[in-house]
């Protein structure tokens, strides 16, 4: 009751107010729309434009992440990558990333290692394409807004695991966010598929990872 | 308390003008409704089924199959639970050297519930035209792991984006990380089982 | 005014909510969130159709076809066609949720009696018939490394100050709690056995329907031999709906 009768109160106060403040609203309060001439401002105002890949085509970045390999544990992983925008649609990367992989569970329990310290690195090359499922805007509270795209990637790539040198293929996404004109921000899930023969088993391996990265738009 | 007397005087007035309203509105139709706010379509939960590839630690790698439902609790928050499960084949190590368990126990069975941030909130373009909900977020919280006979306490922390396909269809990929402790190989130690999922849901 | 009430009274499924605007304004943003863009601005005495809503957002037609969110808290200072204030409380956080649904859940740890040290979670359902009182089922589990337990509560739920944003919350429950100790050598008093517990609590509406709810809670577990006396620390969150 009371909160209607103080809306009846405040309402026309606030009407008011905005007369005032905001002429270009004022047309529609009042009541005679005849007397109203609409004066249109002679000067185009210019967008506010986010940051965007307009001009640049390069990006060069790192990005620092996880990996979690079969019949081992996650590890952090670190790389660094290039990427080539071939037109808005596609993108072009190469890539080399390396993680060290800590002893496994059964390593420990047995007392012996089954790789030496050279082999416990975990080296990955490479070359993606990617696909540009959609594009848009990512708003980070009411202030912040932000170009952003998803790609869907896939490629071929070299492993150096345990000695030996594999050839795998990798697929993913990166989600991209353009925080200022020459900096953009990624979010990458990728899964690494190889075969790799351990232990006498030979086996299709998938080994996740997930990264964030940060590049230099050029 | 002047809040509490404004809400029982407006209940109060509502009521009988509702009544009134109903009363007159009984003349003219016989299954009458009054337009009220509770009669609006709601959005605020989806529920939905999630495929996925999990690395269990120590392990390989396996297919999950999961469900989910979630509450959509403000434009920032968000609750959800899930469970999922796979199948654990041999591992290496088992191949060589013995199944450490078996049976039942190979099954790996897990359920959370977690709460969601929207870091981003955004709008996607298909194609160029009509635009669709989409967000970036994290999500953490606490569950529960059955695998290996053992049941673990599990904290779930990940990062996964969604976006809509349709006004009510939202597509989620979803990076999770269970972490929990475990002695199924011998030796005490938090183990972290990285999962990539795939998930559809609807939104009701 | 009536004409309204009548055509919508036609067609009783689908009811359209009309309401007229009585803020200078209302602003129609792109999507639920304060973050989309607002694109259009629906000025004083227009009237609206309300389609549907997520939480803290509705997704409203203006009299022109554009459709789009506005915030919730603008669109309950707005009129039915009656003349009376839309019933949309925009805040007071736990004042509202009379006769709402609750589901959450909370995570803790024992620091005191048999069990310290064990983590716990559990998960609750609840319903609130009075603003200031709500009945929870709880259905919770124990970990410890040779210890695993699960508890089962039925609670009552004190919050007498539900309008302020934090509020304090007295819990007092009953229930059954079943422990196995995995190998058969810790010293614990209990296997299953009934129990009551009692705790304080602060309730942190983080959203209209969205709370933080952090605490401590008491239990006296009633052996054969003697009362086993447990406490725990939890964190947790539950939403209403």
């Amino acid at each position: 009751m009371l909160t209607q009768i103080k809306n009846v109160f405040i309402a026309p106060l606030l009407g008011l107010s905005y007369l005032l403040v905001l002429p270009a609203h004022a047309d529609v309060q009042t009541d005679d729309k005849q007397s109203v001439t609409i004066i249109k401002p002679s000067k185009k105002m210019t967008k506010a434009k986010s940051a965007a890949i307009d001009t640049e085509s390069f990006e060069l970045g790192i990005y620092l992440g996880s990996i979690s390999i079969e019949d081992f544990g996650t590890n952090q992983l670190s790389g660094i990558s290039f990427v080539y925008h071939i037109n808005p649609k596609f993108i072009a990367s190469v890539s080399y990333a390396t993680s060290d992989i800590s002893k496994a569970t059964f390593e420990d329990v047995i007392g012996s290692d089954f790789l030496s310290k050279d082999d416990r690195k975990f080296d990955i090359t490479q070359i993606q394409a990617g696909y540009r499922l959609f594009h848009g805007r990512s708003f980070l509270n009411a202030r912040h807004k932000y170009n952003s795209q998803l790609y869907l990637t896939a490629g071929i790539e070299d492993i150096q695991f345990a000695g030996e040198s594999h050839t795998g293929l990798v697929i993913g996404s990166t989600y991209k966010v353009v925080a200022t004109d020459w900096l953009t921000l990624d979010l990458n899930l990728k899964d690494h598929l190889f075969e790799r023969d351990f232990l006498s088993d030979k086996k299709l391996t998938n080994n996740l990872e997930f990264s964030i990265g940060l590049n230099a738009l050029f | 308390m002047e809040y509490w007397f404004q809400r029982i005087l407006l209940n109060t007035k509502r009521t009988i003008i509702i009544l009134l309203m109903t009363s007159t509105q009984l003349a003219y139709s016989s299954e009458p409704t009054k337009p009220d706010a509770n009669n609006i379509d709601t959005e605020y939960f989806d529920a939905g089924i999630s495929l996925g590839i999990l690395n269990i630690e120590d392990f390989g790698s396996e297919f999950t199959a999961g469900v989910n439902l979630t509450f959509n609790a403000t434009e920032n928050f968000f609750m959800q639970m899930n469970y999922l499960q796979a199948n654990a084949d041999e591992s290496s190590f088992e191949l060589s050297q013995g199944n450490l368990f078996s049976g039942g126990d190979r099954n790996f069975k897990h359920y959370d519930f977690l709460v969601g941030y929207n870091l981003f909130q955004g709008e996607h373009f298909f194609s160029e035209g009509k635009a669709n909900l989409s967000s970036l977020y994290v999500v953490a919280g606490v569950g529960d792991t059955e695998f290996g006979g053992e049941g673990s306490f599990t904290y779930t922390t990940g990062i996964g984006y969604q976006f809509a396909i349709q006004r009510s269809v939202i597509i989620r990929l979803d990076f999770r990380d269970y972490i929990y402790k475990t002695n199924i190989i011998g030796e005490d130690k938090t183990t972290h089982n990285t999962q990539l999922g795939l998930g559809i849901s609807y939104l009701f | 005014m009536t004409t309204l009430i009548f055509s919508a009274v036609t067609n009783a499924q689908e009811l359209p909510l009309n309401l007229k605007v009585i803020d200078p304004y209302i602003e129609l943003h792109s999507g639920p969130g304060a973050g989309y863009p607002t694109f259009y601005t629906i000025e004083q005495g227009e009237d609206v159709t309300v389609l549907t809503r997520r939480t803290g957002w509705y997704e409203v037609k203006a009299q022109n076809g554009k459709i789009g969110w506005a915030v919730a808290s603008q669109v309950a200072r707005t009129l039915l066609p009656t003349g009376e204030p839309v019933d949309l409380p925009s805040v007071s956080y736990g004042d509202y949720l009379k006769n709402s649904w609750r589901a959450g859940f909370k995570m803790g740890r024992f620091n005191d009696g048999g069990l310290e040290g064990s983590d716990v979670f559990s998960f609750s359902l609840g319903y609130r018939p009075l603003s200031w009182l709500g009945m929870e089922i709880e259905d919770g589990k124990i970990y410890k490394s040779e210890i695993k337990g699960n508890f089962q509560a039925i609670n009552l739920l004190f919050e007498p100050f539900s309008q302020w944003k934090v509020s304090p919350v007295l819990t007092v429950g009953t229930g059954k709690i079943e422990i196995e100790s995995q190998p058969e050598l810790t010293p614990l008093e209990f296997d299953k056995e009934s129990f009551t517990s009692f705790g304080l609590s602060a309730n942190y509406y983080l959203g209209r329907n969205f709370v933080l709810k952090a605490g401590y809670q008491s239990y006296i577990v009633s052996t054969n031999t003697d009362n086993e006396r447990l406490a725990q620390w939890n964190i947790g969150f539950n939403a209403f709906f």
